[in-house]
């Protein structure tokens, strides 16, 4: 019979020599994998901590390599390839297209905010709070309210959730809204982050008369893409 | 893909701050957008790992030539993102992978040219292919370390650093056992995720 996952955590993390092994091999080989992530935990430091970030051009450089040369996905190649030498030159004219393409978007963003500021001036404050609702804790942890705005194109949901956390385990978490009785549920977006604001269009045909009821969900990735059935928080726009 | 095509917001904003990564270690649907060769979901990607894979670069190859391994990082990762399976392991521990192979062949590439002038004196480079490999671990463990939501992060550490038993823990931050339990054993659980991806870099 397996061992209890939470017990063999306990026992991965025993100093205790006389510990027995489990008996069974799966077991086994998870306490193995367990242990080896404790022994070097056990012996990490401060120096192990990532503090260089890298030069601010480097993703232009990458990105240049990449619309360049954008054959598609091919094996991965794992041969030691030259460092620096000949790609100096290479990187040089990178390195312009890059500037002229930043250029270009620099310029686009203006223009677009420029419209953006035009747009919201002639509709006035351009945004209508339509209904609210605090959302309540099923299980897990956190808290958060939910806002339909109506903007000039068109309804938003603006949700605000603090302190997220699974009651099991959580890959991602999913914005919901359901029927009244809390089925038939539209998955709105996908997030990780555990609080801040998530702002998304209401797609079209997915009106909150007809789903009126915002949850947010814990899921775990496994390809499956309906409700996973465990709701974190949950309440019903009015 | 079906259901984010009907339910994604249309701007860039859509996936969500890259550098929060918490639990997911990076957004699932910003990976599955990776593998499916979304430029902005590698972009996503290359702002919340960035810092990790130049860090552990530099020490390994010294200053001068951090950032061009690190190019050559996400360079390899981007051409083999379909070789990356989000089952077998996180896409952080998947990176690290590359990293270390990426900054051993450059470690060796310049061990065999001759005239190695630049020999980024006074860095602590490690030259054996053991030490990359130890260090491009300990980095990824300590990287994911702090991405465990916060409570777990607090009871995985007091393991580690300070020694203390589950029961110690429980008294320490005033949780009941069973909490402590099932936290270090997620964040564990958690810490081999990212072992696996850094594995399956290999095979």
């Amino acid at each position: 019979m397996r061992l209890v996952p939470d017990e063999l955590a306990v026992s991965a993390l025993s100093r205790d020599d006389a510990t027995v092994l489990p008996t069974d091999p799966d077991d086994r080989a998870d306490l193995a994998d367990l242990r080896r992530i404790v022994t070097v935990g056990r012996t990490l430091t401060p120096a192990d901590a990532a503090t260089d970030d890298p030069p601010a051009d480097l993703w232009g450089r990458i990105a240049t390599s990449i619309t360049e040369a954008d054959d598609g996905p091919a094996t991965v190649d794992t041969a030691p390839e030259p460092v620096g030498g000949a790609q100096v030159v290479r990187l040089e004219s990178r390195r312009r297209t890059w500037q002229v393409l930043a250029t270009v978007a620099a310029a686009l963003v203006l223009v677009v905010a420029a419209a953006g500021i035009i747009v919201n001036r002639s509709s006035g404050s351009g945004t209508e709070l339509v209904a609210s609702t605090d959302l309540a804790l099923l299980e897990g942890g956190g808290s958060g309210s939910a806002e339909l705005l109506k903007r000039s194109d068109g309804m938003h949901l603006v949700v605000d959730v603090a302190d997220l956390s699974p009651a099991e385990r959580a890959d991602f978490y999913e914005l919901w809204l359901l029927t009244p009785d809390g089925k038939d549920p539209q998955s709105l977006t996908k997030f990780t982050k555990q609080g801040g604001t998530i702002d998304v269009a209401l797609p079209p045909g997915v009106s909150t008369t007809k789903f009126p009821v915002v949850d947010i969900s814990e899921e775990i990735d496994d390809g499956d893409n309906s409700h996973s059935g465990k709701s974190i928080l949950r309440g019903s726009l009015a | 893909m079906a259901v984010e095509l009907l339910t994604r917001p249309t701007t860039r904003s859509q996936y969500s701050d890259p550098v929060d990564r918490t639990a997911a270690s990076s957004d699932a649907s910003l990976v599955a957008g990776f593998v499916a060769g979304d430029e902005t979901a590698l972009k996503c990607l290359y702002d919340a790992h960035s810092r990790l894979v130049h860090s552990y670069c530099r020490r390994v190859v010294g200053p001068d030539h951090a950032a061009d391994v690190t190019q050559e990082v996400f360079l390899a990762a981007w051409r083999s993102r379909d070789r990356y399976r989000p089952d077998a392991g996180t896409f952080t521990g998947w990176l690290m992978g590359i990293a270390r192979f990426k900054a051993i062949d450059a470690t060796r590439a310049r061990a065999r040219r001759p005239d190695t002038s630049d020999d980024e004196a006074g860095v602590d480079v490690p030259v054996s292919a053991g030490e990359a490999d130890d260090l491009a671990l300990r980095m990824l463990l300590t990287d994911a370390l702090q991405q465990l939501p916060e409570r777990a992060r607090q009871m995985v550490e007091l393991a580690f650093f300070e020694d203390l038993t589950h029961t110690e823990i429980a008294e320490r931050t005033d949780q009941p056992l069973g909490t402590v339990k099932s936290d270090i054993r997620r964040g564990l659980e958690r810490l081999r995720s990212h072992l696996e991806g850094f594995d399956a870099a290999r095979s």
